[in-house]
């Protein structure tokens, strides 16, 4: 009996551009349908690669899972991940190829599918439970771990619309988290909740893994990623870029195109943020902007942002993570000007830190920006990524070995050691 | 605790599934449909247990909205046959509420198979199963309300057969009520499976159906009898499907004379939009998630 449990071999799906309106009108089918009835006359079909309104979600994507492994997906919006899972839980169709699943499968694209805002908490356990897959005995049986997990045991008979957001997701996720499947696939589905909670999940789904379950796994947590997969497929405009061991797709994927980046970054993302990043400089002793630093020489970031309304409590935070965006250095502009706390005027703001120079070892490096109040996130921008090289790094043991162990690279005190002679 | 581990998953029978373009065979899609049979159930009781939350009055509404238009058409009824003032208000009256329970069932269930998809469209992008379950499970849902509905067309009934000389004769062809209930769900659920189905890409088959819904009602000897009908219009009359429909249940319930060539008309109907519904419906099923 062969091990392999998902095997999928040149899968594609190919979209019609505008497919997804949601308002089509007859005028349109009858136009579709003289347009389709001429394409058969010309042989031509939805299928040519160079016709212009398509678009290749996926195109030729293979690979196979054995039983018990743990695949991560990463990916840029809109390359395919979401397809693909769509594709392998059956919600649409492939255009070509095909996939073979050996395997009770239980797909994940989202937390409290079919919840009915009118139905208990009690209801919607059992509803969500059995749209989920799972049997009534099941769930029967795991209702009280369900509710415990939930941890809104005191509101299970209240309708879920008078929930707040988070006891809704959290009752949502807890019905998902105790899927028993052979196969889960899941998509993004640990970006709601608050943190404490997305740990909690995180510490079930490793549990889930270690059950031996299959399991696909869809996201944009680097660090969720690298911790629960040990192999990773990164997707890009619907082809497979790069399989291989999860660490080093990831920080390939997250230095992606860094090479000689100017150490400058605007955001602009769009959206209006009551408080708003707009520019980020990375400066090195020379004051120049660049995002590779000599390990001796001090980094200096320059961040520029917009308050539209004058704030209290605002907190402007900066946080360096390792190259999978693991928090190492969080610090907040209030721990170093506690007077902020009670009043920022609207207005254009510049802000400069300087991390010391002999702090981080040689390595990757991602700056995190945050801005926020005790309750409430504003602006969250894209993670801006800096090199620290070896040169000027004081250690001489990466002459040796690669300068392995913990980010920290601050030289302790010390004596030379000496021998004890010993009696 | 009754937890299945991974180990005795894999001693129950393997389940393999085969993801390719192009759909599933009847065979498969029907064992499909079997696996998904407690998901179909919860569906179904979901659609009956929201039914009337936050109403103060639930239940009573069920009964008071066929009373209501029973009523209403009683009035035109009689006002229509004023001049040959042969009929009696309370026969008339329990003749239409035979007519009107029934056709809110039937045009219910109608309704509901087809716009219950669209109003899905959160599960079907997210969840995979027989889509088919949805319109069903949706349509089934209106039998409470058309079983509460009946208790108040038997409770006139049993009034109206003691009334002299009314033409309400209720016997043994109660007993042939229940297969009308059956054609008339199988006809809403075909014509709704393909509404349904059309109406995912197409919203305006849900306002066709509206139209023909409400013109339905006028035309389809729902609260006026074929006997009603001119002689030499009788025929053309129950061209339309839904009359034999209308006039077999009204035969089962008040007796007269058996329907037999409407009746036949109907079943036809019925076949041929069971098939057309069914098969349309299971090629573009596959398709929903990407339209919807």
């Amino acid at each position: 009996m062969s091990d392999i449990v998902i095997k999928v071999e040149d899968l594609s799906k190919v979209y019609r551009i505008g497919m997804r309106k949601k308002h089509d009108s007859f005028r349109e089918m009858a136009s579709d349908w003289l347009f389709s009835r001429f394409r058969r006359l010309t042989g031509k079909s939805l299928l040519d690669e160079d016709a212009k309104d398509t678009i290749w979600a996926l195109k030729d994507v293979s690979f196979e899972m054995k039983r018990g492994e743990i695949l991560g997906i990463i990916g840029k919006n809109g390359s395919g991940k979401s397809t693909l899972l769509k594709i392998l839980s059956r919600i649409t169709e492939p255009t070509k190829g095909r996939a073979e699943i050996n395997g009770r499968v239980a797909s994940l694209l989202e937390v409290g599918t079919g919840f009915h805002p009118e139905l208990t908490g009690r209801e919607n356990i059992f509803l969500n439970g059995a749209i989920l897959g799972m049997k009534r005995a099941e769930i029967k049986a795991n209702f009280d771990e369900i509710v415990d997990f939930s941890g809104i045991e005191k509101f299970i008979d209240t309708p879920v619309k008078r929930y707040s957001s988070g006891m809704y997701v959290r009752l949502a996720f807890a019905v998902a988290a105790h899927l028993q499947p052979e196969i889960l696939l899941i998509d993004e589905v640990l970006a709601v909740g608050d943190v404490e909670f997305q740990k909690k999940c995180l510490g079930r789904m490793d549990s889930v893994a270690e059950e031996g379950r299959t399991i696909l796994f869809v996201s944009h947590n680097m660090s969720a990623i690298t911790r629960l997969c040990p192999k990773t497929i990164w997707l890009e405009e619907g082809k497979v870029n790069k399989i291989g061991d999860s660490e080093s797709i990831c920080e390939k994927y997250l230095f992606m195109g860094m090479g000689v980046k100017s150490g400058a970054y605007t955001f602009d993302d769009g959206a209006e943020h009551a408080v708003q990043f707009l520019r980020l400089e990375m400066l090195n002793s020379k004051d120049e902007p660049t995002s590779v630093f000599r390990a001796d020489e001090p980094i200096k970031f320059r961040i520029t942002y917009r308050i539209e309304k004058d704030i209290s409590g605002l907190s402007v935070v900066t946080n360096i993570t390792d190259a999978l965006g693991q928090s190492l250095w969080g610090m907040s502009d209030l721990d170093l000007f506690p007077e902020l706390y009670e009043k920022r005027l609207a207005g254009t703001w510049v802000y400069e830190c300087i991390a010391p120079a002999n702090v981080l070892k040689p390595r990757n490096y991602l700056l995190a920006l945050g801005a926020g109040t005790g309750s409430q996130y504003f602006h969250h921008p894209s993670l801006c990524p800096f090199e620290i090289s070896t040169a000027g790094y004081w250690g001489q043991a990466a002459r040796f070995f690669s300068a392995g162990g913990g980010p920290l690279g601050v030289p302790m005190e010390a004596k030379m050691p000496v021998p004890i002679k010993e009696d | 605790m009754d937890q299945l581990t991974p180990k005795n998953l894999h001693n129950s029978v393997s389940q393999k599934t085969e993801i390719k373009p192009g759909g599933l065979g009847l065979l498969s899609t029907l064992s499909e449909a079997r696996r998904y049979k407690e998901l179909f159930f919860f569906l179904f009781w979901r659609d009956i247990s929201v039914r009337y939350k936050q109403t103060i009055f639930g239940v009573l509404w069920i009964i008071v909205t066929p009373l209501m238009s029973a009523g209403l058409f009683t009035l035109i009824r009689l006002m229509l046959g004023r001049d040959t003032g042969t009929e009696k208000g309370p026969e008339v009256f329990i003749i239409v509420l035979c007519g009107m329970v029934p056709w809110a069932f039937f045009s219910k269930s109608l309704s509901r198979a087809s716009s219950s998809l669209t109003g899905s469209s959160a599960l079907i992008t997210k969840v995979y199963f027989p889509r088919i379950i949805i319109p069903l499970a949706s349509a089934l849902a209106g039998l409470v309300d058309f079983a509460i509905g009946m208790l108040i067309v038997i409770a006139f009934l049993i009034y109206g057969a003691f009334l002299p000389a009314s033409g309400i004769n209720p016997g043994w062809q109660i007993l042939l009520f229940a297969p009308f209930v059956v054609l008339s769900f199988i006809l809403a659920v075909s014509i709704g499976l393909f509404f349904g189905a059309v109406n995912v890409r197409y919203r305006d088959a849900n306002v066709i159906l509206g139209y023909l819904m409400s013109m339905g009602m006028h035309a389809s000897a729902v609260w006026w009898p074929l006997a009603k009908i001119p002689e030499k219009y009788r025929l053309l009359v129950a061209c339309n499907p839904f009359v034999g429909m209308m006039e077999g249940f009204r035969w089962s319930l008040v007796g007269g004379k058996f329907p037999a060539i409407p009746l036949l008309i109907t079943l036809a109907f019925t076949l041929v939009m069971m098939v057309a519904g069914y098969k349309y419906f299971m090629k573009v099923e596959r398709t929903f998630a990407d339209v919807i």
